[in-house]
């Protein structure tokens, strides 16, 4: 069975970008552009990891962190905050609340977070 | 019994009555002893004539004209023995003085036992008896008569020298006297001389003269102060007369309409005429006492009303000045003096100082005259009685002191001289507080005693007042210097704590401020993480884009790629790269700036170990350019208080840099520690730095230096500006030197060792060189 992503961000052009690699290495993606609806995909679809943007257009990525971590379903997977806001402080928080990691958008490349993915994805 | 004999009788009654009150008011008085004899002899005289005349036969006749005789005679020697001791002082005659007053009486006791002597016999007349005198009457007669003329001569020589109540009293009784003598001498001695019996009826009724002006002295001018009793004993035959008089009104009544006081309806109208009786006696009882107090006492009556109203309204007040003049004006005109006056003594510092506080008929320099000597403030402090000028004398007298009989001489003269006839002391707690200086009365009287133990009982209550009325004064005026006292003292303190108060209100102020400047920075903290943040993603995300989309495209996921098209690829991430460094750089000074990123200085680190790691990263570099990268180390190298990812950003930057501007030969780092520092030196032989760009190095202008900006279009100018702010931080000092344009550089960076030395070191470069990148 391949390993699913899930891809919580709003921006087209990312998630064409993650879309295409991360299916040319073999993996499900799924993505949301909200808040609500990642959690209830992180429910339905079950993904091995999820990639949470913190600057989306209405939500704060953390508070979406913060849902899926109480959500029973949902807590168990591991999620990484995946973002271009390079702040310490969100760093920290997303790590408090349970991201198990942080990654910068323009300091990693598509090659590296695959292979990451790879390791740290659960298995369904 | 005829109607002259009923009048003889009720005078010697009445003689009885007087000589009683006078006797039982002082016994102990000569004067009093000497009155009542007096009017005892004077009683008997009466009773002998009455009964004399009354009588039938001859031995009751004779006994009667034997006994007034012998009355008589008893008559002149009290008298004498009176005029001799009536005075205002008190005067004792010596046994022998008062023997010989009364030894002739003896004399007239044998004259009149011995038959033929006195009275040779009692004819009966048409009109009364008739007594025939023998030979010793005119040796009595004349005897008599010369006591008569010694006792007037006595008083008239006491009248000359008589002054104030005392002359009033002896004006009286001279008067009195007079008349007496002259009816008692005139019937009673010298018409019996010369055979005429008919008008010795009329000799006491001179003494009832005398009897009548007695009692009218005694009302008046309190004549051996036996007003009180005289007035009981009014009273009393007032409440005697009318009881007498309703028991006969009740036993007629009885008699009349109840058949008798034994009836029975008679007892029943008396049950209930007893308590009508017992009411009507109350009341008889109050007037006889009203009208008794208004005749006897009648000065005594309003006085004590007004002396009760004017205590009143002392009491109510503490205005010194109105309570002086109250007690003046009340007094003077009450008593009806001619003038009064009060002074008053305060005590200050020891010394006693009289003021006058009030006079109305005295100067004001008659006050001052009395007190000048002290001598009346301090007798009065001591004796706390009034003072009356009249018995100063007796005083003077009595009193033990050569120099205390002159000086009482001496006040004396002195309130003669300004008339006033009572000083008045005013005391609290044996203390002097006052004098209240009296005049004479208006009426030429003297100061009864009446008068002047309510003076007494006035000027204590005068005493009280003055005293509360000064206490309250001070009080008010210590408080007012207290006030002002305390005012002047923490005006200071006042002025102080306006002081405080306004800086205070301008700390406030200044505070609030603060508070809002720093609400302010937070906001523009928080705008300037908003923008930051904003920033951050819209810089980075179409950067990152590119990479990702450059990435598929060389991994062949838009088809397979040539290799041109691959070089390509390859520059344009290159170039993608570039912009996210830059980019962050950007951020990170930004950052940097508003003191997002503190340089931690709470580890040590290994220096080379970071070293190694630094030129690792910038040795594929190096070679691609085909310049050696070297690093010397020279002994050991402690560990180093630094923030570690910071400094590799320098160490990083400033090599790197020294790699950009070099062609040929390389760079040189060198490392060594001293004491107090771990200086290292980055060497290059690139294009070296004119004099100006080594000025500007690590302003924060991006001075690339000219040659630089030949050379390359993108510059990393500002990473040396962030380089100098970090090793600022580390309170290290870094700079760069170079020989010249093309003749290579180097950097020197220099950390300190220990951080609390380097701290003021960095301080004490601030202060020398404000805005320098160059530490």
């Amino acid at each position: 069975m391949k390993p699913i992503v899930l891809f919580i961000e709003d921006d087209p052009e990312q998630v064409v970008l993650y879309k295409t690699k991360f299916e040319m290495e073999g993996f499900k993606v799924f993505f949301a552009d909200n808040g609500t609806d990642g959690v209830a995909m992180a429910k339905e679809k079950k993904p091995g990891l999820i990639f949470l943007d913190v600057l989306l257009p209405h939500e704060n990525g953390l508070d979406i962190l913060k849902k899926l971590k109480k959500d029973e379903l949902a807590r168990g997977i591991p999620t990484v905050l995946f973002t271009n806001l390079s702040n310490k402080n969100t760093r920290d928080e997303g790590l408090r609340h349970g991201a198990v990691d942080f990654f910068v958008k323009t300091d990693i490349t598509l090659k590296e977070l695959v292979a990451w993915a790879k390791k740290n994805a659960k298995k369904a | 019994m005829d109607f002259r004999n009923i009048l003889l009788l009720v005078a010697s009654v009445l003689d009885f009555v007087l000589a009683f009150f006078v006797f039982k008011n002082n016994r102990k008085r000569e004067l009093n002893v000497a009155y009542a004899l007096l009017a005892t002899f004077s009683g008997l005289w009466s009773l002998g004539i009455a009964l004399f005349r009354a009588s039938t036969d001859y031995s009751s006749q004779l006994f009667w004209n034997q006994e007034f005789i012998l009355a008589a005679g008893l008559i002149a020697s009290s008298f004498l023995h009176f005029t001799f001791v009536f005075s205002d002082k008190e005067i004792r005659l010596k046994n022998w003085q008062r023997f010989l007053i009364y030894v002739p009486n003896v004399l007239v006791l044998i004259g009149v036992a011995t038959a033929g002597v006195m009275i040779k016999g009692i004819r009966i007349r048409s009109w009364g008896n008739e007594s025939v005198l023998g030979w010793g009457y005119a040796h009595y007669a004349f005897y008599f008569g010369a006591f008569w003329i010694w006792g007037t001569l006595n008083l008239v020589k006491k009248l000359l020298h008589a002054t104030g109540i005392f002359k009033n009293q002896l004006i009286y009784i001279l008067a009195g006297l007079s008349v007496s003598i002259f009816f008692g001498v005139t019937f009673n001695l010298l018409l019996i001389l010369f055979g005429d019996y008919r008008w010795i009826w009329l000799g006491p009724y001179a003494s009832f003269i005398f009897l009548l002006i007695t009692t009218y002295t005694i009302v008046r001018y309190r004549l051996m102060d036996i007003r009180v009793v005289a007035k009981r004993f009014f009273v009393y035959i007032g409440l005697a007369i009318w009881v007498y008089v309703s028991f006969y009104v009740v036993a007629w009544i009885m008699e009349k309409f109840f058949g008798g006081l034994s009836s029975a309806s008679g007892y029943m109208a008396g049950a209930i005429l007893a308590p009508a009786f017992v009411l009507l006696f109350n009341s008889t009882n109050r007037v006889l006492h009203s009208v008794a107090n208004k005749y006897f006492f009648v000065s005594l009556y309003n006085y004590q009303e007004t002396i009760a109203k004017l205590t009143d309204k002392l009491t109510s007040s503490i205005d010194l000045g109105k309570i002086v003049n109250l007690i003046v004006g009340t007094v003077k005109d009450v008593m009806k003096l001619d003038r009064a006056g009060i002074l008053l003594i305060s005590r200050g510092d020891g010394a006693m100082k009289c003021k006058i506080a009030k006079v109305i008929g005295f100067e004001e320099s008659d006050g001052k005259c009395l007190v000048r000597d002290n001598f009346l403030v301090s007798y009065l402090e001591k004796t706390q009685k009034p003072l009356v000028r009249d018995e100063i004398q007796m005083l003077g007298k009595r009193s033990s002191g050569e120099r205390d009989r002159g000086q009482l001489a001496e006040l004396s003269q002195n309130m003669k001289k300004i008339d006033a006839s009572l000083c008045l002391p005013m005391v609290i707690s044996n203390r002097l507080v006052g004098i209240i200086v009296l005049g004479d009365k208006i009426s030429g009287d003297a100061y009864t005693s009446d008068d002047l133990d309510l003076l007494n009982t006035l000027s204590k209550q005068a005493s009280i007042a003055v005293e509360n009325a000064r206490l309250y004064k001070e009080v008010r005026d210590f408080n007012k210097t207290l006030g002002r006292t305390v005012n002047e003292q923490t005006k200071e303190i006042r002025e102080q704590k306006e002081q405080v108060e306004k800086l205070l209100a301008k700390e406030t102020k200044a505070h609030a401020l603060e508070k809002r400047a720093n609400a302010e920075l937070r906001k523009l903290d928080e705008s300037k993480t908003d923008f930051m943040l904003i920033t951050q993603h819209h810089l980075r995300t179409p950067l990152s884009t590119n990479a990702g989309i450059i990435d598929l495209m060389i991994s062949g996921a838009y088809g397979k790629p040539t290799k041109k098209m691959k070089e390509a690829m390859v520059k344009l991430q290159d170039s993608n790269a570039k912009g996210i460094g830059v980019i962050n750089e950007l951020l990170d000074v930004s950052s940097y700036q508003i003191g997002k990123e503190a340089i931690r200085l709470d580890e040590k680190i290994d220096f080379s170990a970071l070293m190694e790691e630094t030129l690792k990263d910038l040795r594929t570099e190096a070679k691609k350019k085909n310049i050696y990268l070297k690093y010397d180390v020279e002994g050991k190298i402690p560990k180093i208080p630094a923030d570690r990812t910071k400094l590799k950003m320098v160490l990083t930057n400033v090599i790197d840099n020294c790699i950009k501007y070099t062609t040929k030969g390389g760079v040189v780092v060198t490392a060594k520690a001293d004491k107090d520092n771990l200086m290292i030196a980055v060497a290059d032989t690139g294009i070296g730095m004119s004099d100006d760009v080594k000025e500007g190095l690590f302003k924060r202008t991006f001075n690339r230096g000219e040659e630089a900006q030949k050379m390359f279009a993108l510059g990393k100018g500002l990473g040396l500006f962030l380089s100098g702010k970090i090793i600022e931080g580390h309170h290290g000092k870094i700079w760069a030197e170079s020989r010249g344009v093309g003749k290579g550089s180097v950097f020197y960076v220099e950390l300190p060792l220990k951080q609390e030395a380097a701290r003021g070191r960095t301080a004490a470069a601030k202060r020398d060189a404000p805005e320098s990148g160059q530490a």
